[in-house]
């Protein structure tokens, strides 16, 4: 159980550095939409790449913080009723929820996977930039893969927690 | 009843709008209710450069199509420079149609419908009396490279400003000028904002909606003419109406908002044309290669203006 | 299958997920895909979340949101931020000063930032962490911020002014005009909220801390840092020298710069700042593509159209009409975000509007205050989920959902207001033109 649990935590720190990723991007994004704007109004230069570069660039970044938001438990949640709940139906109803959230996250990584082969094979270009739609949505569908794994290894981690207060107690 | 969802970026408010209503009641006319379209404006299926993807992918049957690398003949023959004589406009459109139609099918498409109204990417400036062949390093609002390449040409500099933020870059003047369809800068209020207009007629600029090939090819024979028909008969129906909406606004915002409109003379129009012909020669060519190239070129030639 | 039974189910489905306290990202998206399943297959539904994904998401305008969360989470984490409410608490002597500060800073931004959850987001940033560390009601804080934040869209430039002025084609120019005075009357009504909850429930607002006066340099060590930030944004919009998103990216850079300078940003601080936007922007990458799938489906099933179709054949009284579309508006806004309630059903209502009599420069404040209302209403209120999500540990949504509801009581007096007197919409369009 120990090498398993050491494994995943490593899978566990995939949540922050996707999210370290994503700050980069807003790094770069702040630093060069400023650098178009004094090209443009300064020299009269305008960086003709700025516009389109960075509004790609925004969808990898808003999915790169999924993983790393879930982990911080900074997903919005209503559990004014969950509360009201009997400890036992709460777990089996956690249970469902997190089982939904891999349904979803699946879904919807499976999608940004196809997109990405899709983009890959038709070479679909945005309007101004001949960049290849396919580096962004990788970075996206990678995104939206680690949130299920990193899922699926912190209920592992809870339910063990779990498990292992419950046999304290009974001892 | 086989349901036909067609997916637009043009909004209700347009005429184009209305256009598409009176092709959808033409198809269930004509099909005697076997077939129905359904539409969906403001591009609420699918933005403008998802037009491919949503029709391939199934999502919408029909939509406008942007210029896209999986059509590299319809993008370049669309920014084609051309002064093109829109009196036999549809025949032109179908003569182009059936020229694309090869590519189109490779891609798993086949056009039905051709929008080719907002013929021009007409130009704005805050001032008037602009002369469009000395830009004298003014910042003009560039849609695409296309456009970029004869702006930087003319001495201006291109800007690339996202659709959401013309209007209030118009208005400040983070841009000098726009370069723009005039439905979509109509009804996008722009007029208000940047009022010098500029009707340069530079090229072909047609925006097809295509419908997925499968699905087409699925129809029967007669659905399959009963759509062509209705398509042709709506483009009959909207030129007028059309056209005297676009004029209408123009008059508008020339007489309420102080701004101005004037058409290119033939010789500023050829200058213009000739700077940047041979580096679209060359592009063309290379695209479409020599032999569709040269169908494209004969075929606007043909309806030279 | 009717247009009112898959409403009804999505809704139903919906609210069960809810419920049984599924993250709301996630409980739109599956509520969203049985119905979706239900007229596409497997692989088109495929392509549909892959359009919600990418199509969402590629949009320029939307960069201000990373950007203006980033500015706010550095001003946050140097000492600008704290500065500037010690600053609020004890070098102005009232009561409730960050409170009013809040509001203040809300409606100051909302005059050059044209989307609320922006302005929510920008100022709720900074002084969320602030007034909880100063003593303010957990319930008062987020609802100050939350619905500060749809000063934007009244004050102009406003989007949704902006999209109703295209939709509706009247004058965008008179719109904005029109939102000034309302923007004004509502940004006082806030203040009175404001007041009134600390009469009610005096523990909300902490007492002013009467022991220390503010030297003078301190005062301007505070204000300086943020005025300068407020001023370039302000400047470089209106002198056209940067567009909205632009002005957001200088401003964070230079928020960046001033942090490091003298607001005593070390590398630990940057890190935190940029985890912490990381975070936010998280879950409104998922939440935003939900949502917007959550009304494709709803479209594609024409379940807006054949509604306002059903309501049209009601064939009722002007004041009636104009109740029932208030009414409608409220209720749809619980539902759907702004900008594709705009696009969805007003080319079908506002017709019905003019026909009866009303002027639609009026209605269209009256529409953009219910718009601010929908941002403000569950289970679809962005502003909540933008405010909870800026302190998740310390603030449930049950809190910010209370702490909104005397803000929409007051957007509720506004509507009241202008339908008795509809000069305070046309006086200043009238006297401009
Ligand atoms: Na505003
Ligand atoms: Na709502």
């Amino acid at each position: 159980m120990e090498h398993i649990q050491s494994k995943v935590n490593y899978i566990e720190r995939l949540g922050p550095i996707l999210a370290g990723i994503g700050a980069i991007i807003i790094i770069i994004q702040t630093i060069w939409i400023s650098y178009g704007v004094v090209m443009r109004y300064v020299f009269n230069k305008p960086d003709l790449f700025v516009t389109e570069a960075t509004a790609l660039m925004l969808v990898p970044c808003a999915f790169l913080g999924l993983t790393y938001a879930m982990q911080q438990d900074a997903l919005p949640k209503v559990t004014i009723i969950s509360n009201l709940l009997p400890i036992r139906l709460r777990f089996i109803i956690t249970q469902l929820n997190q089982l939904i959230m891999l349904l979803v996250g699946g879904f919807f990584a499976y999608s940004a996977v196809s997109a990405f082969f899709r983009a890959n094979k038709s070479g679909a270009a945005s309007e101004v930039l001949s960049w290849p739609r396919a580096w962004f949505w990788m970075p996206t569908a990678l995104a939206l893969i680690i949130f299920c794994i990193v899922l699926i290894a912190k209920n592992w981690t809870s339910r063990r927690e779990t498990s292992s207060t419950h046999t304290k107690e009974e001892k | 009843e086989e349901l036909i969802r067609l997916s637009t970026y043009v909004n209700e408010v347009d005429i184009r709008h209305e256009g598409f209503q009176h092709f959808a009641s033409l198809i269930a006319e004509k099909t005697e209710g076997r077939v129905r379209m359904e539409i969906f404006p403001s591009a609420t299926l699918n933005g403008w450069s998802e037009g491919i993807d949503a029709v391939l992918g199934g999502v919408a049957d029909v939509s406008h199509i942007s210029y896209d690398d999986r059509l590299p003949c319809y993008r370049a023959g669309a920014f084609y420079p051309a002064s093109v004589n829109l009196e036999n406009q549809i025949e032109l459109d179908e003569e182009m149609t059936e020229i694309l139609s090869e590519e189109a099918a490779k891609a798993g498409l086949v056009n039905i419908f051709s929008s080719n109204y907002s013929y021009d990417q007409e130009w704005w400036f805050q001032k008037e009396n602009v002369n469009l062949n000395k830009l004298n390093g003014l910042q003009v609002r560039s849609i695409g490279p296309l456009v970029s390449e004869m702006i930087e040409g003319w001495g201006g500099s291109p800007v690339f400003v996202s659709p959401k933020e013309v209007f209030q870059s118009a208005e400040r003047g983070v841009v000098d000028g726009i370069n723009m369809g005039v439905a979509t800068y109509s009804s996008w209020k722009l007029w208000t904002v940047m009022p010098h207009m500029i009707n340069a007629d530079l090229f072909y600029g047609n925006v097809m909606y295509m419908m997925n090939k499968n699905k087409f090819d699925s129809l029967s024979a007669a659905d399959q003419q009963a759509i062509l028909d209705a398509s042709r008969e709506t483009q009959k129906w909207l030129k007028p109406r059309y056209e005297a909406w676009v004029n209408e606004s123009v008059g508008d915002a020339v007489m309420k908002g102080g701004g101005s409109a004037r058409s290119l003379t033939e010789e500023e129009r050829d200058m213009l044309l000739a700077s940047i012909q041979p580096f679209w020669d060359k592009e063309l060519t290379n695209t479409c290669g020599k032999e569709t190239a040269d169908k494209i070129r004969a075929l606007l030639a043909k309806h030279r203006q | 299958m009717e247009w009112y039974h898959v409403g009804g189910g999505l809704l139903t489905l919906l609210m069960v997920l809810i419920s049984l306290g599924v993250p709301l990202p996630f409980a739109l998206a599956a509520a969203s895909l049985p119905f979706l399943w239900l007229i596409q297959d497997f692989s088109t539904s495929l392509i549909s979340v892959e359009l919600k994904i990418w199509g969402v998401w590629v949009d320029y305008i939307l960069l201000a949101v990373p950007l203006f969360v980033f500015l706010g989470e550095l001003i946050a984490r140097s000492t600008i931020g704290p500065n500037l409410y010690r600053f609020m608490h004890r070098g102005v002597r009232v009561r409730g000063s960050a409170a009013y500060g809040s509001i203040g800073a809300c409606a100051g931004f909302g005059a050059v930032c044209g989307s609320s959850m922006v302005g929510s987001l920008t100022i709720g940033s900074v002084a969320l962490p602030e007034m909880l560390k100063l003593g303010y009601g957990k319930r008062l804080s987020a609802g100050v911020l939350a619905a500060g934040g749809t000063l934007s869209v009244l004050i102009p430039p406003s989007l949704i002014l902006l999209f109703y002025g295209i939709v509706v084609d009247v004058s965008i120019g008179d719109l904005f005009i029109a939102g000034i005075l309302p923007g004004i009357t509502l940004t006082t009504m806030f203040a009175i909220v404001v007041v009134v909850w600390g009469i009610i429930n005096p523990e909300s607002i902490p007492r002013v801390d009467n022991a220390l006066r503010m030297p003078l340099f301190e005062i301007m060590a505070a204000v300086l840092p943020i005025l300068v930030i407020g001023l370039v944004i302000t400047v470089s919009i209106y002198a056209g020298i940067a567009t909205p998103t632009e002005a957001a990216a200088i401003a964070a850079l230079l928020t960046l710069i001033i942090a490091v300078a003298v607001g005593n940003l070390r590398w630990e601080g940057l890190k935190s700042a940029l985890l912490a936007t990381m975070r936010t922007m998280g879950y409104l990458g998922l939440l935003l593509s939900a949502g917007t799938l959550f009304g494709f489906v709803l479209t594609y099933h024409q379940v807006p159209q054949q509604f306002t179709e059903a309501f049209l054949t009601l064939a009722l009284e002007p004041y009636m009409v104009l109740a029932m579309v208030i009414a409608f508006y409220l209720v749809v806004g619980m539902f759907l975000e702004p900008v594709s309630i705009t696009f969805i059903t007003l080319p079908t209502l506002f017709p019905l509007i003019s026909s009866v009599g009303y002027d639609l420069v009026w209605f269209g404040i009256i529409y953009t205050i219910t718009m601010e209302i929908a941002v403000l209403t569950p289970p679809v209120g962005l502003n909540l989920y933008v405010i909870q999500g800026l302190a998740p540990k310390e603030i449930a949504l049950k809190d910010v959902i209370l702490g909104v509801l005397p803000f929409i009581g007051a957007l509720a007096i506004l509507i009241a207001l202008l339908l008795l007197f509809p000069q305070m919409a046309l006086y200043l369009p009238e006297l401009a033109s």
